[in-house]
């Protein structure tokens, strides 16, 4: 019998978690296809069949799902509602597979199991098992899978926090989801550019938990979205330490969370510290030019602020 | 210490009285005007849902009359509301307000924290007054509530139905002024009996309308352009899936008397379509829309910002509930540059394909 074929959409928490799944599926025997990198083809496919008010994240989602949709057995698109005791994710992943069944025509079966650790851990043993069994594979493939999945996102994680090493003279902080930092065509290589005009970069991934949990453990309300306290962790640890020379935050134009919290790193960075900060607000019209003007500029005036 | 609070629809009326009863001298925002959405533009975050620029408009006017303190609620997620306290104190303090901002999280997550708060709005209170305060604020809360159903309902009959509007505006006035429960409790029994003996037309059978939604939106007549009148002076019966005090009696009430009856019966509706909660009131809107089908209603008006997020789930599963179940659904997204005119336009063309689609159903038979 052919392997199952299995779809892995390139968006969303992809970004985060697709080591894991990687070794999961295959582990589970099923032959793994992801989609292509985001193209200019994938967002128009997403913008076209996307509800016109959805957030650019989602349209891209949707994009890669409509790319993938005639290539594959099974596409994974899980409910995840929540990864961490007490938080949640956007609504948005809440609804995910639903927006992605009314949205595209003629998909292939659904993986879209409910991921749900808000109250506690051993939902996501049930998510696996209810995965295994659509697979049709027996209990112990399916526990040995998720172990080694999940040994396999621990150390991608851990090779994430060594920092990296060139010591360039400036560096700048990254705020931003990682479906939007780590996407090349989104954020349009910023990562790259940066490092070319020779500034090192640090994003959330790159610090630890523990400095995570310091940047927040000062603020006055506790933040349900996890993805958000993470950037609002980066955030603080950022205005705390000296090693940063400025801070880049990109959002997602309709990104729901991005508004709020965006709007408080903004406003605190202003009150809090002198470095430079900035907003680049990211759609599927953005131009790269536009981009590549204020990087610079940006990157010049924290050359003047030193000399 | 002079307290204020956000404005959703009627609901200052009950909220004004529940904090006087208190003790506390309350500083009711001005009507929510022009003015309000303006000054809510221009220091809110841009894409911010529409609700929280118009609390920061409210809270500006009130505390430019002299408010020095705020209560909002709280949440825990996964909508936007929850974190609307924070920013929006750092958006006033950050214009140079001096004020407190007392934001009440739901009590089910952290009793002792509520309790604290309240403490710090009145000191010393006996529980025996804190729930007679209670209950007056309640009996005004329902009171409006039904009245305002109750009119809905009966406004497309009446052979006058601007005059409709004028008792229904006059009570809610005197129920504003009242002081003692029993006092509310005969003006609601007036009420009803003035709309009763109303000239109603004969031998005629209006379009049924659900409106579903986000609970701002749906609740607020200034931004949904005060959809209900509108539709009610079409002839047309309106019924809202939302109500203040039901919103309570799902969220607000402890444990065993918290009333899950409807949210089962909503949950339900919507499995087919939508299996899990989203947040705010995605799944509501959902299971409703398709309740109001089984209640042969005519058609579903479905409102909420612009951005937002469990909307937006809800929006795009709609067009799917409205083909299989052959149930006309209109969309009404509002935000600052939404105008009345579109609205209207857009309304009207609604309620002809309604009426066509009657006549339509009508002849098949």
């Amino acid at each position: 019998m052919d392997k199952p074929k299995v779809g892995l959409p390139k968006a969303l928490l992809y970004h985060r978690y697709y080591k894991g799944w990687e070794v999961f599926f295959e582990e589970l025997d099923c032959k793994l296809i992801e989609s292509s990198s985001s193209t200019k083809d994938i967002v128009d496919l997403g913008v076209k069949v996307a509800e016109e008010e959805a957030c650019l994240p989602v349209k891209l989602f949707l994009g890669h799902v409509e790319y993938l949709k005639n290539k594959v057995d099974y596409i994974f698109v899980p409910r995840i509602v929540s990864v961490h005791k007490n938080e949640f994710l956007c609504p948005k992943f809440l609804g995910l597979p639903e927006m992605v069944e009314s949205s595209i025509e003629q998909l292939p079966e659904l993986i879209d199991v409910t991921v749900n650790l808000r109250k506690n851990k051993i939902n996501l043993i049930k998510a696996v098992m209810k995965i295994t069994k659509q697979l049709n594979r027996s209990y112990y493939q399916g526990i040995k899978a998720f172990l080694k999945g999940s040994i396999a996102f621990k150390n991608h994680l851990k090779s994430l926090e060594a920092k990296d090493n060139n010591k360039e003279q400036y560096k700048i902080g990254i705020l931003g989801h990682e479906y939007i930092v780590y996407d090349d065509y989104i954020s349009m290589g910023l990562m790259d550019k940066l490092k070319k005009m020779g500034v090192s970069v640090v994003t959330t991934e790159m610090l630890t938990d523990q400095e995570l949990k310091q940047g927040v453990n000062k603020l006055s309300k506790d933040m349900f979205w996890t993805f958000s306290k993470r950037m609002l962790g980066t955030a603080h640890h950022f205005f705390n330490s000296n090693e940063i020379d400025g801070i880049i935050q990109l959002t997602a134009f309709g990104c729901g969370p991005d508004s709020l919290v965006g709007e408080m790193i903004a406003r605190e960075s202003k009150t809090r510290t002198q470095l430079p900060f900035m907003n680049l607000n990211l759609d599927e019209h953005s131009g790269e030019a536009g981009l590549i003007t204020r990087i610079e500029a940006f990157i010049d005036m924290i050359k003047w602020r030193e000399n | 210490m002079k307290v204020t609070f956000p404005h959703m629809g009627t609901m200052d009326i009950a909220v004004k009285t529940l904090l006087q009863e208190l003790g506390l001298e309350v500083i009711s925002p001005p009507k929510i005007t022009q003015k309000t959405l303006d000054l809510g533009i221009k220091y809110s975050p841009e894409f911010a849902c529409l609700p929280l620029k118009i609390n920061i408009g409210n809270y500006i006017e009130a505390l430019e009359k002299g408010a020095d303190t705020i209560i909002m609620g709280g949440g825990v997620g996964p909508c936007r509301f929850g974190y609307y306290g924070e920013v929006e104190k750092k958006i006033l303090k950050d214009l140079g307000y001096d004020f407190e901002m007392i934001t009440l999280e739901p009590i089910q997550n952290n009793w002792l924290n509520f309790y604290k708060k309240l403490k710090l709005l009145v000191a010393n209170i006996s529980w025996f007054n804190l729930k007679r305060s209670w209950e007056k604020g309640w009996a005004k809360a329902i009171a409006i509530d039904d009245l305002t159903a109750e009119v809905n309902k009966i406004r497309a009959y009446a052979k006058d139905r601007k005059k409709v509007n004028v008792i229904h505006d006059d009570i809610l006035n005197r129920i504003d002024k009242a002081s003692e429960i029993e006092e509310v409790e005969k003006l609601k029994i007036e009420c009803m009996n003035q709309l009763k003996e109303l000239a109603k037309k004969k031998n005629f059978t209006p379009l049924k309308v659900g409106i579903v939604g986000e609970i701002y939106v749906v609740l607020e007549p200034a931004v949904n352009f005060e959809l209900e009148k509108k539709l009610g002076e079409m002839g047309i019966v309106v019924d809202k899936s939302i109500s203040l005090t039901q919103w309570i009696k799902e969220h607000l009430y402890l444990g065993f008397f918290k009333d899950k009856s409807r949210f089962e019966k909503v949950k339900k509706a919507a499995k087919p379509y939508l299996k899990h909660k989203v947040g705010g009131h995605g799944l509501e809107t959902i299971g409703e829309t398709v309740l109001y089908k089984e209640k042969n209603y005519d058609g579903v008006i479905h409102l909420s910002p612009f951005t937002c997020m469990p909307e937006i789930i809800a929006k795009s599963i709609l067009p799917q509930i409205s083909e299989e179940l052959n149930l006309p659904v209109l969309s009404i997204t509002v935000d600052e540059h939404t105008g009345e005119a579109g609205v209207i336009t857009r309304l009207e063309a609604f309620i002809d394909l309604l009426e066509q689609q009657n006549n339509r159903e009508e002849k098949i038979i």
